[in-house]
């Protein structure tokens, strides 16, 4: 029906009010409104997401009704002057594409798609990019280390003030031992530990988000915060508690680290793809690789929430270092056997 | 929780069928891929880690930094940070904010219209007679042929408003073009038959292949 309506329409349409139109643009508006209107009452359900109210027969004539009107919008634009006619097949035309093509995916089906190795593709993806942000924090953190070492002062310019409590240069090696083990009882910990997130939360974002201005910010980003981290470790080194701090650090830090790691190399790709475009257009290569960066920034949300609660929980109840140790690489070793290891590609992906 | 909160908004509605939070939607826009391909949750994500550093950071520096004394310089700092991503839109042809794009989207205007009543289909329009004065409206090719498809949308936007003083002021406008007596009392059969008639010479001509923009074509 919906097809012949586009010839001419059918009998029963031909009602009074046909005739009564004096011009045929209108005419030609009369004879087909109802399947413009039908269309339109599809397409709105479908916009509130009550998809069980469509019988099967809805469904079927969408795609039919949807070249109908088009086709009629296409006739109205070289006939018809009727402005408001025009925006609203226009207006409708619109809607119902962006139903009729737009995504079909549920979030449930996105987020096992995304665990099931999209998220791990987009990782290897930014590969390169990765190693040059694993280089620069470790460059940022010899610079740190060799910063303090040759005057203690740095430590202060480096180190942001929320540390600084007894982690101090001169501070002894009991004051800096307490700082790492049994703090249980203490109520200023969780405080301290939520505060540490959303530090490195905003870190991890800021990384990435900057990578749009050619991926500068996000170098300096990195060397100045693995900076801090070289100064603490010369501190703690100094008083021969090297291996016990980064006990402490990893229990939680190789997930953490790993995805500011990850933001930072996120951050970078976008940068480079606009710095070096190659055959496609800025804005085309910023889109492409924005979007690769987001799927591994999803997942860096998901890594920092999981640091978060080894920092506040693990790190309390685990209160020895070889404990801690176990902890920290085995989470990095099944990041790393995640990422790089785990390389099935799910069905229906559009990972590159 | 704030993160949650933050993100979760923009991610649940944008995500949906609608393409628009409900803030989009009161004011008729919604997203849509660039490239006239499929949205993807990719292009959601990315284009809004990116509102992180257009709006949260420097609203969050300037948070910080009151109370402070050096509130001069955060603030100061704040706000031309705030400025650059504010101005971004103005400095690309698409108007494209920061994390649009990144992402590979823009926002596009997608108002959701009624079907309008056919403004031709009355006895006014069809004889061009008027119900109330009996009065019949014929205009002639010359009285036609001064105006376009300009004037003939404002024509029509007028009909549809049908505001009584907009009215009677086109009504004299008309009358003092084509060298008619401006009457009053009648001014909406008046109009509606012009329209009905300037709009058939129109369509006419558009089949024809021959169109004429407004009145100095």
């Amino acid at each position: 029906m919906a097809i012949f309506g586009l010839f001419g329409g059918t009998a029963d349409a031909q009602d009074a009010a046909i005739v009564a139109a004096a011009l045929r643009s209108d005419r030609f508006r009369q004879e087909r409104e109802r399947d413009w209107q039908r269309l339109e009452e599809i397409v709105r359900r479908m916009e509130s997401g009550r998809f069980r109210k469509l019988s099967d027969a809805d469904v079927l004539e969408l795609p039919v009704l949807y070249r109908t009107v088009a086709s009629s919008l296409s006739v109205a634009r070289e006939t018809s002057l009727d402005a408001a006619t025009l925006a609203y097949l226009e207006g409708l035309v619109q809607r119902a594409w962006f139903q009729v093509y737009g995504p079909r995916i549920t979030l449930w089906g996105w987020l096992r798609r995304f665990f099931g190795g999209e998220w791990s593709a987009a990782v290897r993806a930014i590969g390169p990019e990765l190693l040059v942000a694993l280089t620069l924090m470790v460059a940022g953190t010899v610079v740190g280390w060799l910063l303090c070492a040759q005057d203690p002062d740095w430590y202060y310019s480096l180190v942001p003030g929320g540390f600084q409590d007894e982690r101090v240069p001169g501070a002894t090696h009991e004051v800096l031992r307490q700082t790492l083990f049994g703090m249980q009882d203490k109520d200023g910990l969780s405080i301290f530990a939520a505060s540490l997130f959303s530090h490195n939360a905003g870190i991890a974002i800021l990384c990435f988000a900057l990578g749009f201005a050619f991926g500068v910010p996000p170098l300096l980003l990195l060397i100045q915060n693995t900076a801090t981290l070289g100064a603490m470790l010369w501190l703690f080194h100094g008083q021969g508690l090297t291996v016990d701090f980064v006990g402490w650090l990893s229990i939680h830090g190789t997930t953490e680290l790993f995805a500011i790691l990850l933001a930072g190399g996120a951050g970078l790709h976008v940068g480079r793809s606009m710095a070096f475009p190659g055959q496609r257009s800025i804005l085309a290569a910023a889109a492409e690789a924005g979007q690769r960066a987001a799927v591994v920034m999803a997942g860096v949300v998901l890594m920092l929430v999981l640091a978060g609660m080894l920092e506040g929980l693990g790190r309390q109840l685990i209160d020895n270092t070889m404990g801690r140790y176990v902890v920290g690489y085995s989470m990095l070793t099944l990041w790393l056997v995640y990422f790089f290891a785990f390389r099935r590609v799910p069905q229906g992906s559009e990972a590159r | 929780m704030i993160f949650l909160f933050r993100h979760g908004y923009f991610l649940l509605f944008e995500l949906g069928p609608r393409g628009a939070t409900p803030g989009k939607r009161i004011t008729g826009i919604r997203i849509a891929a660039r490239d006239g391909g499929r949205l993807s949750p990719e292009m959601v994500l990315a284009r809004n880690l990116l509102r992180d550093i257009e709006l949260f950071l420097p609203v969050m520096l300037l948070m910080s930094a009151q109370g402070g004394d050096d509130m001069g310089a955060a603030g100061l700092a704040a706000t031309g940070w705030f400025l650059c991503f504010a101005l971004f839109p103005l400095f690309n042809r698409d108007r494209l904010r920061a994390g649009d794009l990144i992402a590979g989207t823009w926002v596009v205007e997608a108002p959701r219209r009624k079907l309008e009543a056919v403004l031709s289909a009355g006895a006014v329009a069809a004889g061009g007679t008027s119900e109330a004065t009996g009065a019949q409206y014929r205009f002639g090719e010359a009285e036609l042929a001064i105006y376009g498809e300009f004037e003939l949308q404002t024509l029509e936007r007028v009909l549809r408003e049908g505001r009584p003083e907009a009215m009677v002021k086109v009504h004299d406008a008309i009358c003092r073009k084509i060298g008619w007596e401006p009457g009053t009392g009648d001014e909406r059969a008046f109009l509606e038959a012009y329209y009905t008639q300037l709009r058939a010479r129109l369509e006419s001509g558009m089949r024809m292949g021959q169109r004429k923009a407004d009145k100095h074509a």
